[in-house]
């Protein structure tokens, strides 16, 4: 088999060499050397020189792209072990505190509410649900990994949960607000789009309302819709001329135009 | 350098020169039909405890073995029932009136397994009846007819139906076996290409041959065999039609022409070629003979077996240094690594249900079969024998038989999947190897 690669291998680069050889000698250079059989001796030699080098050559990128194969994979098993060790960790300190809480009296305010992403300064015409304390303490948990773990994957399934398990509460419109926010940062618009849109819609007298309606439009402003963007822009500012929401799409609205 | 051309000739990174295998133990006589003896060597712990009662016989029957021990041998070399031996049984039930659920309870037993055979001219008919002993219900009550000459493919037949009802998984005692046996010495070696049932009974020869025959290849409705045969002096690929014995040359390119591997649909075979200077992997269409190139590396690319998709292809490949196994998703695409766990891995075959891939594996300078899952990319040595090849998957995923050797003789050995029970098949005399499993043909 070797032989057969070498024939294979020795036979187009004599060829090639030879090529090579004419080509050269119609230099004055080569014209000056010796006797034709000099010549083809000196031929011969370059030819398995080179047959040499590229089976040294060959021998060395099998070595190297068994090596970059076999880092490859290990880089991807690392990979993988580092988000089963967090995702494992994370459990496993989310069961200890709820071990902690539910050991502690269940009075606890939600005080944390003030860390959550709350800038809506509107008054809810409808009573949303307040959270109870393990509700909250699973929204915060979900909102410090969006914006101190970055961990934008893990946090859109824990959303996911979220909404599932307190449906119609305060915190449900948040977490769909933020669903959004991760959406748009990851970025999977159309699924942004999705996530405002609800907000903006089914809860629209909610505190994160204008903030919704805003980010919609940034979203649509994204996706390339630009009159539906404007549209959106507008609305804020008509429907909620006192938010802090209002004011960013006014500035849209007039960069939009400028 | 003429053995080691051969070896590589036969497209499979064979770790020892065909020829030195021949040499040992051979033995003198000459017999066209070597016989495999079966040869239980381990059982499997969790095997299911089931009573195989002999069955009630009216008429007159064909000598050789009984219906009910055939099943019994079937379903003891499955590793997954641990039948009871007849000579234990309280009764003889040949129908449901005379089964007592308490008796066999009392024996231990989960399932009953009861029929009578009827002899109708030169017909045997079986009605036989599967009982859950818990739950005392009848699972399975069926009659089946052959001619009277072919007694074990009822017996075989029966044991699939009853592995099926329990297991849920199809059985593969219907299925044939093809294998390489090697025999006599210099002059007088024989290469011959052998079908048998799974249980080595029923051989046939199909092919002799002074000179190497290699890598069968079942096609996928078990009518006929590919193969690479040295028979013109060179390896030469060939269809053999087994009903016919018909032969077809359907690769022969200067170079080698080896690893026949068929396509799902029956249509194409894929083969390492070395037409064009170094061996690649092709698809041949076999009605117009076209060939399709599907790799393209200065590296030795061989052994392809379609993944269970029939969309991509496993190859063993030593463009990194030494034999690797590879998938490739589509033809064309980039070949991806798929075993890292030692620097020889060869001669893939996919699991039917396409979660494992099965190869050979070198940990530690013995050969072992492994497998990878190909999901997590876990990899487990499976065998527990030192110097085995070329592995071949049961149709239901169960089972797998290799070539390894025993006590200095090449044998087949079957061991179930996750590497628990195991038999061995070894030939009555000579070599054998080069096991090719057999499709379940309805």
């Amino acid at each position: 088999m070797r032989k057969q690669l070498m024939a294979a291998v020795l036979i187009p680069l004599g060829l090639g060499l030879a090529g090579v050889a004419h080509a050269q000698s119609s230099t004055p250079a080569f014209q000056n050397n010796s006797s034709e059989a000099q010549r083809k001796a000196g031929n011969n030699q370059a030819t398995a020189e080179l047959f040499y080098m590229i089976q040294q050559l060959q021998r060395e990128v099998r070595d190297l792209r068994g090596q970059v194969e076999e880092q490859q994979h290990q880089i991807g098993r690392l990979q993988q072990q580092g988000r089963d060790r967090y995702v494992d960790l994370d459990q496993r300190i989310l069961e200890l505190s709820k071990a902690v809480e539910s050991g502690a009296s269940a009075a606890q305010q939600p005080a944390a509410a003030g860390a959550s992403a709350d800038s809506g300064r509107l008054k809810p015409t409808r009573v949303y649900r307040s959270p109870e304390p393990e509700e909250q303490k699973t929204y915060n948990d979900i909102i410090d990994l969006i914006r101190n773990k970055k961990d934008y994957d893990t946090a859109i399934t824990r959303l996911y949960e979220f909404v599932d398990t307190y449906p119609e509460g305060d915190l449900t419109v948040n977490a769909y607000y933020w669903l959004g926010e991760v959406y748009l940062a990851k970025p999977q618009l159309e699924q942004a789009r999705q996530a405002f849109t609800i907000v903006a819609t089914r809860y629209s007298d909610h505190r994160k309302a204008p903030d919704a309606v805003y980010k919609l439009g940034v979203t649509l402003d994204r996706l390339g819709e630009k009159d539906e963007a404007r549209r959106r822009m507008t609305s804020v500012v008509e429907q909620y001329p006192d938010s802090g929401a209002a004011e960013l799409a006014k500035k849209y609205l007039d960069s939009a135009q400028g | 350098m003429f053995m080691k051309s051969r070896s590589r000739c036969s497209g499979s990174f064979l770790k020892t020169p065909v020829i030195a295998c021949l040499v040992l133990f051979l033995t003198a006589s000459l017999s066209a039909r070597a016989e495999l003896l079966i040869r239980i060597t381990e059982g499997a712990g969790s095997a299911i405890p089931i009573a195989v009662v002999p069955f009630a016989e009216s008429g007159s029957m064909p000598a050789g073995d009984k219906v009910g021990s055939i099943v019994q041998a079937d379903l003891t070399m499955s590793g997954e029932f641990r039948p009871l031996e007849p000579s234990k049984m309280l009764s003889l039930p040949s129908e449901r009136s005379e089964v007592y659920f308490r008796d066999w309870r009392m024996l231990g037993q989960r399932y009953v397994l009861v029929g009578q055979l009827t002899r109708n001219g030169d017909r045997i008919q079986a009605r036989y009846e599967l009982f859950d002993v818990n739950q005392e219900k009848r699972i399975l009550g069926e009659t089946a007819a052959v001619p009277a000459s072919n007694l074990r493919s009822l017996g075989h037949h029966i044991s699939d139906r009853v592995y099926e009802a329990i297991t849920g998984a199809p059985g593969v005692f219907s299925t044939k076996l093809a294998y390489i046996t090697v025999s006599g010495e210099g002059e007088q070696t024989r290469y011959r290409l052998q079908v048998s049932d799974v249980d080595g009974k029923r051989s046939k020869v199909r092919l002799e041959s002074r000179e190497p025959i290699l890598s069968p290849a079942w096609s996928p409705d078990g009518k006929k065999l590919a193969y690479v045969s040295f028979e013109t002096g060179k390896p030469v690929i060939f269809v053999h039609e087994l009903a016919t014995g018909e032969r077809q040359k359907v690769a022969d390119f200067p170079g080698l022409n080896s690893a026949p591997a068929w396509s799902a649909d029956g249509r194409s075979l894929l083969m390492t070629l070395s037409r064009d200077g170094n061996a690649e992997i092709y698809r041949m269409d076999l009605a117009s003979r076209n060939l399709t190139r599907l790799t393209d590396h200065w590296a030795i690319d061989t052994e392809a077996a379609w993944d269970h998709a029939d969309r991509g292809i496993y190859f063993t490949s030593d463009r990194s240094g030494g034999p690797q196994l590879y998938h490739m998703e589509r033809p064309g695409a980039e070949p991806r690594r798929i075993t890292f766990g030692s620097r020889y891995n060869a001669r893939p075959r996919p699991s039917p249900t396409g979660d494992y891939v099965y190869y050979v594996h070198q940990r530690d300078s013995a050969f072992h079969i492994a497998r990878t899952n190909l999901e997590t990319g876990e990899e487990t040595v499976i065998t527990r024998t030192g110097s085995d090849e070329s592995p071949s998957v049961a149709p239901n995923g169960r089972l797998l038989i290799y070539a390894t050797r025993q006590n200095g003789e090449g044998v087949l050995t079957v061991v179930s999947a996750d590497g628990g029970a195991a038999y061995s098949l070894p030939a009555s005399e000579g070599e054998v190897r080069e096991p090719a499993w057999g499709p379940v043909t309805r």
